[in-house]
């Protein structure tokens, strides 16, 4: 018998087209593999509905044809508990659903279930959840990576046909390299963020992680577009992604960016680089050298644009019109302090401490406004790059996936691993990370591709290429 | 801007936290340390840059404020709403 949780998204539409399949077969087959996967604690809870809609007729006309997609739980669904990973949010059913997530469900797509993640999105690992931390699918010993760990690994162990996730310095892209999956973060603004529970509103962006660069083009083809409930969406219209996938790149410009390494790599991942630079080489693509003097500003202005952001968002989460209530505190402020104090994870506690130290009286020019300074000369350094290149091709990662409880003691430590992904994040670039070999452990290895505003689909075509030279 | 200055009391009282004992000392020594990787910020030259605040040019819309009747639901000067604490 076929394994039909092996599908990707294209083959599955494919198939349930031609008469071949039927959408509650797939859904069965995704729903005895989650059995077998309960170790990797990939999932927060399930839509018992789910099946009882793929046996509906109607769902195969649909473009997406009733495929399972598995959603991060920090997107709101109206039919399902969303925790954002977090035991503050424990009970919280949220009034609406997310636009990403509508704009799915129209397409056909119907929620597998919920996905476990980092609390509010706050973690490199997937350690920190509430819940539990999940666990990588190659290795139950290594971290899947986080954010978006559940999503990421609810694909790669072929729980999912595809999942959302969500990327604010990494999140999509590192879980998504650790795991071996193709993971895609839009331009800020391409796609709504309408119901996704606020991190660092300023660089959230929702994206999906997917078994392939064919499907990452489907799914952002119909997530993507103006969304009048979100202010800061893009009104520029979007092309349907799938046309620019050709695995043509003769002339394509690569730039390469000398000081991402200077950082230690693993030499494994150093090896992926230069396997890569002579593929697109041999095939007409151009490298070019090309400089990125903030580097290391931009983690430093991450970590403090983020918090401080982080500190003002998580604010209504007080006791009283969101999340967990404390039973202690004789006062309604003091009620509230024990609530926060009882419901948030400790990463939580911390980057809002951090945050409000940011925010603070006598530190707020100090931080964030020269924060807000160097993230425009981070903006002006990639315009810059982008007059030279049309792409840039770095490692996703600086290793591959490492161990649980490694990192989780030494916070600095755990943010440097977001040292390739956060710079495109502060300039709201998109960026893809593509499975591009594996390490002596046969841990997966991501390459990472950034592209200049709303060129979502030259990363996408430059993906594909290393998707299919690193398959043939 | 000394980072060695953090006082977590105070700034888990901004923040409106209950912390523990423990986790007073742990989030003490870990806000000192991101604090003290953030620094290299200091270093950049940022004379005559202007901040930015979202990065794909996006105008902030305004609308000037419409004031409605609410007669009804005034009492002695103040807006009557519904309760949101319960006894």
């Amino acid at each position: 018998m076929r394994n039909l949780c092996s599908l990707n998204l294209k083959d599955y539409l494919y198939q349930v087209r031609k008469g071949n399949l039927q959408p509650q077969d797939v859904w069965q087959a995704c729903w005895q593999q989650r059995g077998k996967n309960k170790n990797l604690n990939a999932f927060l809870r399930f839509n018992d509905l789910g099946v009882k809609r793929a046996r509906l007729a109607a769902i195969k006309n649909l473009p997406l044809a009733g495929a399972p997609m598995a959603v991060k739980d920090n997107l709101s669904t109206r039919q399902l508990i969303t925790t954002a990973g977090s035991q503050m949010l424990a009970n919280y059913h949220p009034p609406y659903t997310a636009t990403v997530v509508q704009r799915l469900e129209r397409a056909g797509a119907i929620i597998l279930g919920k996905t476990n993640c980092d609390p509010f999105a706050f973690g490199a690992s997937g350690e920190n959840s509430g819940f539990g931390p999940t666990r990588n699918p190659h290795n139950f010993e290594r971290v899947p990576g986080g954010s978006s760990s559940g999503s990421a690994a609810a694909v790669a162990a072929q729980m999912a046909l595809f999942a959302l996730g969500t990327d604010t310095g990494g999140s999509i892209r590192q879980p998504a390299a650790f795991c071996g999956i193709v993971g895609l973060k839009p331009t800020y603004g391409r796609c709504s963020r309408w119901g996704l529970l606020a991190m660092g509103s300023s660089f959230d962006v929702p994206g999906p992680l997917t078994k392939t660069v064919a499907d990452a083009a489907l799914v952002l083809s119909f997530m993507a577009g103006y969304d009048p409930r979100d202010a800061t969406s893009s009104r520029r219209p979007h092309p349907d992604y799938q046309a620019f996938l050709n695995g043509e790149i003769k002339n394509l410009r690569v730039g390469l960016i000398k000081e991402f390494f200077q950082h230690k790599l693993q030499p494994e991942v150093m090896m992926a680089i230069k396997r890569a630079v002579r593929f697109i080489e041999a095939h007409g693509g151009k490298i070019v050298e090309v400089s990125f003097p903030h580097l290391d500003a931009a983690l430093a202005v991450y970590y403090i644009l983020v918090p401080a952001e982080i500190s003002s968002n998580m604010a209504r989460y007080d006791g009283i019109r969101f999340g967990h209530q404390a039973k202690r505190g004789k006062t309604a402020l003091a009620r509230s302090a024990f609530s926060r104090g009882e419901g948030f994870e400790l990463e939580v506690k911390r980057r809002i401490l951090v945050g409000t130290y940011i925010l603070s009286a006598g530190y707020f020019d100090a931080y964030y406004l020269q924060a807000s300074k160097v993230r425009r000369l981070i903006v002006n350094d990639f315009q810059q790059l982008f007059k030279k290149v049309d792409v840039l091709l770095t490692p996703t990662t600086p290793t591959t996936a490492f161990r649980l409880g490694e990192k989780i003691s030494d916070p600095v430590s755990m943010y440097l691993a977001d040292i390739f992904t956060v710079p495109a994040s502060v300039a709201g670039l998109p960026a893809i990370s593509v499975p591009f070999g594996q390490d002596k452990e046969k841990l997966p290895i991501g390459l990472q591709i950034i592209g200049n505003y709303f060129r979502e689909g030259t990363i996408l075509n430059t993906a594909y290429f290393l998707e299919n030279v690193a398959n043939a | 801007m000394q980072t060695q200055a953090v006082k977590i009391d105070y700034l888990a009282q901004l923040a409106n936290l209950k912390l523990s004992n423990k986790e007073k000392q742990l989030l003490a020594e870990d806000v000192k340390k991101i604090l003290r990787f953030v620094a290299i910020i200091k270093k950049v030259e940022t004379k005559g840059v202007a901040p930015i605040f979202q990065v794909i040019n996006r105008r902030n819309v305004g609308r000037h404020d419409r004031v409605s009747r609410f007669k009804q639901s005034l009492k002695r000067g103040y807006f009557r709403t519904r309760p949101i604490l319960e006894r």
